[in-house]
């Protein structure tokens, strides 16, 4: 009777001397018509190459998402400073005074 | 032909290139593909797959590997994407049941695989350890089935892989360690 180690190096084997598996002779003659008919499509485009070549690749999901994500997030913090600013600034007299007086503060500092 | 001849021929759009490359390559990133996914339709998308994007890409290929590990590499990542895909759905799927939406759930139970190229005494066998297989981390499994089915030694793993070799011996080790361990369960539960 086996013992569960002996079970166990006689499944770990079983793979041992496996002969590759081959792709069915029907679905290489259609790979290889979609290869010749792919290069035919790119020489009627004017790609010039007889075959392979020119390709644009389209930006991956993941990647338009993560662009999406850091847009999205540069305008809402553009959005809040805005909002921000101009609830703070809301109860002085003229806006454009308090921003020039906090631009220009560094004269006053300087005594200029 | 010389390997550089060859690639030459591809990059010019040469159509019997194309033909020598699917007899030289397709067995490899076949039998890779199917050892991966455990499926045969699965594995036939695959390849439809890498072969339409070697003919895509060859004009870019700077031989700076070799093709076969080019094609090995591309075989690889296709099929990993599909893998973590069906992972992605089968966890959807525990969530949509959770919320009492399991009609919602397109998951069909795991199959035993039977890998044509194994003999008739260890078919049963190998379809446990390919079920076992399946519950290893991704690129534990990749390597013990690359090194296995494909015979690829240390080097050729972690040329592919983009890994150092000891890496890879640290891959593998943990893998059959890890086999071990889930083949002692499934001897206590089912065979004992």
């Amino acid at each position: 009777m086996k013992t569960k180690e002996e079970w166990v190096d006689k499944v770990m084997g079983s793979l041992d001397g496996a002969s590759r598996a081959e792709l069915n002779p029907a679905a290489k003659e259609d790979l290889l018509k979609r290869i010749q008919n792919a290069g035919c499509r790119m020489r009627d485009a004017g790609y010039g190459m007889q075959g392979a070549g020119y390709r644009i690749d389209p930006v991956k999901p993941a990647l338009a998402w993560k662009i999406a994500a850091v847009i999205l997030l540069l305008v809402s913090l553009n959005v809040f400073t805005m909002v921000y600013y101009h609830k703070s600034s809301a109860g002085s007299i003229n806006p454009a005074k308090s921003v020039a007086s906090e631009y220009f503060s560094y004269i006053d500092h300087y005594n200029l | 032909m010389s390997e550089e001849n060859f690639i030459l021929k591809l990059k010019q759009g040469d159509q019997s290139a194309y033909s020598e490359l699917l007899l030289r390559f397709s067995g490899k990133a076949y039998n890779t593909a199917l050892g991966l996914l455990q499926n045969r339709e699965d594995a036939e998308d695959i390849i439809q797959e890498v072969f339409i994007e070697v003919f895509q890409s060859v004009s870019g290929f700077r031989q700076q590997s070799k093709l076969s590990t080019w094609i090995y590499r591309i075989t690889l990542t296709k099929s990993l994407e599909l893998i973590r895909s069906r992972q992605r759905e089968k966890r959807k799927g525990i969530i949509l049941n959770l919320f009492g939406k399991e009609h919602l759930i397109n998951v069909t139970a795991d199959e035993p695989f039977y890998h044509p190229g194994i003999s008739l005494e260890n078919k049963e066998m190998s379809a446990i350890l390919f079920n076992a297989i399946r519950r290893l981390p991704l690129n534990q499994r990749t390597a013990f089935t690359m090194n296995k089915l494909e015979n690829l030694s240390y080097a050729e793993l972690a040329e592919i892989m983009g890994l150092s070799v000891s890496s890879v011996e640290s891959l593998l080790f943990r893998a059959k360690q890890k086999l071990r361990e889930l083949l002692g369960d499934y001897y206590e539960k089912n065979i004992r």
